[in-house]
């Protein structure tokens, strides 16, 4: 099934600023991590946060569904 | 009775420019029960590290997370202080050493409402806002920016 990445700030310049993936049904968040760090090694050391639709989750258990978006969020620096 | 107010979009392309600001001030004295405003303008530092110097800094939010951020703020600012009303533009892409990026601006009939609802935003959204700022090398390149807290 196809989800949405979105990164952020210091981890966009890994992995680019969204990128359109396929993961097995049944995917958990956790499954999806491993895939991106095998894609994307340095992800393993870098600081950020995950979001499902646009709510913060820290749950690696959460089964992904189809579309979903998961966005990930390193530390704020606006203002 | 407890006021609702729409969900406003806060963001500018590019630097908020001193005429802007300077209209949004004019806009207000029709707004006769103010008495006290308070404005903090972000400016961006031409900060040198190492041998580089900032040029730029270059913004980039998420839009969808971040719109309903800065509306709870606003929402809070409003429960908490006595304001008669509250404004807020943050820049989004690039703004040169020198430019404004973030203009916050708070009235109340009293000056005390306004100055402590102004910094608690500002503080608040340098926390809370998913934006995140590229500071751009004069000299090419570039590294993340990092809030302190």
């Amino acid at each position: 099934m196809k989800i949405t990445l979105l990164a952020f700030g210091m981890v966009s310049d890994h992995t680019g600023r969204r990128l359109e993936l396929q993961v097995p049904e049944g995917s958990t968040l956790r499954d999806l991590k491993w895939q991106l760090e095998s894609l994307f090694p340095r992800l393993a050391w870098m600081d950020f946060k995950w979001a499902r639709n646009e709510q913060m989750t820290e749950d690696f258990d959460l089964l992904l569904q189809e579309n979903d978006t998961i966005a990930l969020i390193p530390p704020f620096s606006g203002g | 009775m407890e006021k609702l107010h729409k969900m406003k979009s806060v963001w500018v392309e590019g630097p908020v420019s001193p005429a802007f600001i300077a209209d949004s001030i004019a806009k207000h004295s029709s707004m006769q029960d103010i008495g006290a405003h308070s404005i903090f303008l972000g400016q961006v530092r031409r900060d040198r590290i190492g041998a580089q110097e900032v040029c730029a800094i270059e913004y980039s939010a998420y839009a969808e997370m971040a719109d309903p951020v800065f509306h709870r703020i606003r929402e809070d600012m409003f429960a908490k202080y006595q304001l008669n009303c509250l404004h807020v533009y943050h820049s989004l892409g690039t703004v040169a050493a020198g430019e404004i990026c973030l203009f916050v601006f708070t009235s109340s009939p009293h000056r005390r409402d306004a100055i402590d609802a102004c910094n608690e935003l500002v503080e608040r959204i340098k926390k809370e806002a998913p934006v995140w700022g590229k500071e751009i090398f004069a000299e090419g390149g570039h590294q993340w920016k990092q809030n302190l807290v």
